[in-house]
């Protein structure tokens, strides 16, 4: 065949193909170039050239993305690469660290999170997160789920407060198994069950986005089966970001991957494309398992 | 070194290695053991010994010796003019009807100085007890009644057998004379130990046979609510200010550091700075429970704020970025999760705190609690005494009546502290229960 | 995208994709030959060649089987994503159109082995030299497609793609020359059609190997598994 041939159809040109050559795929990151469609249609956030610092480390460099209404985004990568970080700016956790420095606008609905005029308790009331290990309070099932809609006012009496407890815990899929023991402490339940709990209670409070950090790793396979059925239905009403060190979740669960990468995005897209046919050999590496 | 190519050592040497070191490692383990449980055991006899000698020194104190007499309520000294004057009862000479009462028993008591020898054997207050009778009851006067009367000091040592009677009649205090007439009352069994309840209800007095404790425990009690009062907000609020809300500066690592030193600072120190500071310079009585719970609460503040801090930092930061998460604001986050969670800590270090302030004597003295107190405090701004300041006052003194009031003093203290560890044990308790 | 099976950080991973790999292009040697046997014994009409073809037909269907059940494995265990995915589900295909160009082979050596009651249709001179002509072209595409099969070159395997042309045009020339025989004289119709069905097997073992050679580029991830025709002009990768 041809060279000419070979180069109008862009395939690798050099003939011996075992070699490790840039191919014309990206293998290098830079910063602030990702692979792949970071925008979306409507989006509910919009992250644009985001720098995080803790101190003098730089630990988010020029991230960009886009969080789509009423579906799933799941941020993969290894250990260290800033998906944590980035989640947490997404409801402003990252203010409880000293030394913590945002950088860049965060909107969400068209708003910047950091503006004079939005409140911080506000913004977490519309952003709630679950984290990864579950960490229900001390108190009765009851009042886990009641506290965020008390503290916020959102209940006008008790009648109300006991409709919003009964309706989030059944959007949690907990309602069947509690119901008896409304009154008990939230830590009787098994590890599973405290972190629906811990679902129930941050969407009592009707937010707009669910953050998950690794909501899963502590938890056995079928708990984690039933949390990730779970998120396939809060997706209906909820944007869902969920951060996983397991990449075979991530396939299951999300309809958009990214992949971090020292603090880089390197890519981003549709799941179905990122495992089956990544663009960046990073990410290639990185989902077959090649770390080395 | 060729270590590398060392082949591993097989199982069974290995093991034979371990079986080795086993029998020293058990050893090292047993030896510790009994280490530990001789000391346990040795602190205990102590603590045994401790209560035994306070104890038996102690529980004299609440028995008291009482004369029993035929008193014949004369009306010619208590009612001479006969129209039951309320003024006039007041003021008679009650002691006279006792001499009177004395001689009759024992008419071989002639001349001055046998009848003061007489009157030595009862004590000071008898008369006011008769005076206070006649005053409630006045139809006694006329009537001859048997009464028992508060037994002096001297008699009292008498029948409790701390009298030597071997030793020369100069060095004793009760005399032959004054022995023999003891002796007789007590073959009639007129001699008696009775529960003495002036100990329990009555404060401080010269006398030994009168001297009370209940002064000082309303002193004690007054300032130790106080120093609750005022050490447990602020030691506790300043803690969550500190841990909680406060930025890491070099301010607060320098209020951290003096915050640790303080604690160790001898208490006579907070003393003097009670002294100079609220009684010299805003001018507030001294001896009041007032001043001596400010001085205490001075004293107390670090040891809360420590143990504070300590359960504030014990708080798993789970529960912190969960309620944060929520969206409850930084000061709703810690009332709502930190506090409770920090409760039993914090109640902790208020008990050690309030203990030791139960037990402080040096700044208590040097704020003038010192003094000789013998009404009961109504409020807290009356000059008072506390349980610790007495037992001084008592184990200072030269009269030999008061040495067990010393130890009964020092019973009612431990008593004290026993029923406030024990409540706020309690309160302890039902704070760790939600959790 | 440089392909390499291997690189895993679970280096029994590398070796339960590379041993697929292995197999599967042992299988494709063997399929060679057999090709290459098979266009012997027919132009030859040599029916012990002929029989030593339907031998070797069942140590290839053995291979299909193992080599397919190998892949199933590979898949439980490992859960391959990206390239490894494309690559076992490739392998895969290509082990199923090896067995399939070994059957046409297989087509061949029966039709030498029919001749009991003269019933045979040996072909002519001529027949036998097309039939070496399309042989040969079979066995180069086949050859060539293996090679990049080994060696997972995507640009080799666009080569054989462009190659199936050539042998589509021979297979036209060759039926053209057999019909135009079989019209000169028609007591050899029937040998004729028999020739015909001949040079269609040899048409479709170079079919088979233009599919192993599209299968090598969809390993690269440079096909869309769905396409169906040749080397498509623009490269827009899916999505």
């Amino acid at each position: 065949m041809e060279a000419a041939q070979v180069e109008r159809s862009g395939l690798n040109v050099k003939p011996s193909a075992r070699t490790s050559e840039p191919a014309s795929l990206q293998d290098a990151a830079e910063p602030g170039k990702t692979v792949g469609i970071i925008t979306v249609d409507d989006p509910i956030f919009s992250c644009r050239d985001v720098d995080v610092y803790y101190g003098e480390k730089q630990a988010i460099k020029k991230l960009s993305i886009d969080i789509g209404k009423n579906q799933v985004l799941a941020m993969i990568g290894p250990s260290g690469c800033g998906k944590s970080t980035f989640l947490r700016c997404l409801n402003r956790m990252n203010d409880t660290i000293p030394g913590a420095r945002v950088e860049g606008s965060i909107l969400l609905d068209g708003k910047d999170i950091h503006d004079k005029k939005q409140d911080v308790v506000q913004l977490r009331a519309r952003v709630g997160m679950v984290f990864q290990k579950p960490n229900p309070f001390p108190k009765s099932i009851y009042e886990n789920v009641a506290y965020g809609p008390r503290i916020h006012g959102l209940a006008g009496d008790r009648v109300e407060l006991d409709e919003i407890v009964h309706g989030s815990l059944q959007r949690a899929g907990l309602w069947e198994e509690v119901k008896d023991r409304l009154q008990q402490p939230g830590t009787s339940l098994s590890g599973g069950q405290q972190q629906r709990l811990c679902i129930a209670r941050t969407i009592a409070v009707n937010p707009e986005v669910i953050l998950m950090d690794e909501p899963c790793s502590a938890l056995d396979p079928i708990a984690t089966a039933r949390i990730e059925d779970l998120m396939e239905e809060l997706r209906q009403s909820y944007a869902i970001v969920i951060v996983t060190h397991s990449m075979q979740q991530a396939a299951r669960v999300s309809q958009r991957t990214a992949y971090f990468h020292l603090g880089d995005l390197i890519e981003v897209g549709e799941t179905d494309r990122i495992f089956t046919n990544p663009r960046h050999k990073l990410t290639e590496d990185y989902i077959t398992g090649r770390f080395g | 070194m060729n270590s590398t190519n060392k082949p591993l050592r097989t199982p069974a040497e290995t093991q034979a290695i371990v079986a080795l070191s086993l029998r020293r490692r058990y050893w090292a383990e047993r030896r510790f053991r009994a280490y530990g449980f001789a000391a346990v055991t040795a602190g205990m006899l102590f603590l045994v010994y401790l209560f035994f000698v306070i104890f038996s020194n102690g529980l004299g104190a609440f028995q008291q010796t009482q004369l029993r007499l035929p008193i014949y309520f004369d009306p010619q000294i208590i009612d001479p003019s006969g129209n039951r004057n309320t003024d006039e009862l007041h003021a008679a000479d009650y002691a006279a009807v006792i001499r009177a009462a004395l001689k009759a028993k024992f008419p071989e008591a002639e001349g001055r100085a046998a009848s003061r020898e007489l009157m030595r054997l009862v004590s000071g207050s008898a008369a006011f007890e008769l005076q206070k009778s006649v005053l409630e009851d006045p139809s006694l006067i006329g009537k001859t009644e048997t009464r028992w009367l508060l037994a002096s000091d001297a008699v009292d040592l008498l029948r409790k057998g701390h009298i030597d009677r071997t030793i020369p009649e100069a060095e004793r205090p009760l005399s032959d004379q004054q022995l023999a007439w003891s002796d007789k009352l007590q073959a009639e069994g007129a001699l008696a130990l009775k529960f003495n309840k002036t100990f329990v209800t009555g404060g401080d007095s010269r006398e030994p046979e009168n001297a009370g404790i209940w002064g000082a425990v309303v002193g004690s009690f007054f300032m130790l609510a106080l120093t609750l009062l005022l050490s447990f907000p602020i030691g506790v609020a300043t803690a969550i200010y500190l841990e909680e809300f406060a930025r890491r500066s070099r301010w607060t690592d320098l209020i951290e550091v003096n915050i640790n030193n303080l604690a160790a600072v001898p208490s006579i120190v907070f003393g003097l700075l009670g002294l100079a500071v609220f009684i010299g310079f805003f001018g507030l009585p001294r001896s009041a429970p007032l001043v001596g719970a400010m001085v205490l609460t001075l004293l107390t503040l670090p040891t809360i704020i420590i143990a504070s801090r300590a359960s504030l930092k014990a708080v798993p930061p789970s529960i912190r970025e969960a309620a944060l998460g929520m969206g409850a604001s930084k000061i709703q986050m810690v009332t709502h999760h930190v506090l409770p969670l920090a409760m039993p800590g914090m109640l902790t270090g208020t008990i050690i705190g309030m203990a030791r302030a139960l037990g402080e004597s040096a700044p208590l003295l040097m704020i003038g609690m010192v003094a000789f107190i013998v009404d009961i405090p109504k409020g807290v701004t009356d000059a008072a005494t506390a349980l610790p300041v007495q037992v001084f006052l008592w184990s200072d003194s030269p009269e030999r009546g008061f040495v067990e009031k010393t130890s009964g003093a020092i019973i009612v203290l431990l008593a004290f502290l026993v029923v406030m560890n024990t409540t706020a044990v309690i309160l302890r308790k039902r704070f760790e229960r939600r959790w | 995208m440089s392909l390499s099976l291997e690189g895993h950080t679970a280096r029994a991973f590398d070796g339960d994709l590379s041993s697929l790999h292995v197999q599967a292009v042992a299988m494709g040697a063997l399929v060679i030959d057999q090709v290459q046997l098979a266009v012997n014994s027919y132009s030859g009409w040599d029916r012990s060649m002929a029989t030593l073809v339907l031998e070797r037909e069942r140590k290839i269907n053995l291979y299909d089987a193992e080599i397919e059940a190998a892949a199933l494995q590979v898949i439980a265990r490992r859960q391959p994503v990206a390239q490894d995915l494309r690559a076992v589900f490739a392998i895969d295909k290509v082990v199923t159109e090896l067995e399939r160009a070994a059957d046409e082979a297989k087509k061949l050596a029966l039709a030498v082995l029919a001749d009991s009651e003269s019933n045979g249709f040996r072909p002519g001179a001529a027949t036998a030299r097309e039939a070496r002509q399309l042989g040969r072209l079979a066995v180069l595409m086949i050859r060539a497609s293996l090679e990049a099969f080994d060696r997972l070159d995507p640009v080799a395997a666009a080569a054989v793609i462009h190659q199936d042309q050539e042998m589509d045009s021979e297979y036209a020339a060759a039926l053209r020359r057999i019909l135009t025989r079989a019209m000169e004289d028609v007591r050899q119709t029937q040998a004729a059609i028999e020739a015909a069905f001949i040079m269609r097997s040899l048409e479709r073992i170079g079919d088979h190997a233009r599919n192993i050679a599209r299968h090598v580029g969809f390993i690269g991830g440079q096909f869309d598994p769905s396409a169906t025709g040749v080397l498509p002009a623009s490269l827009s990768v899916k999505n």
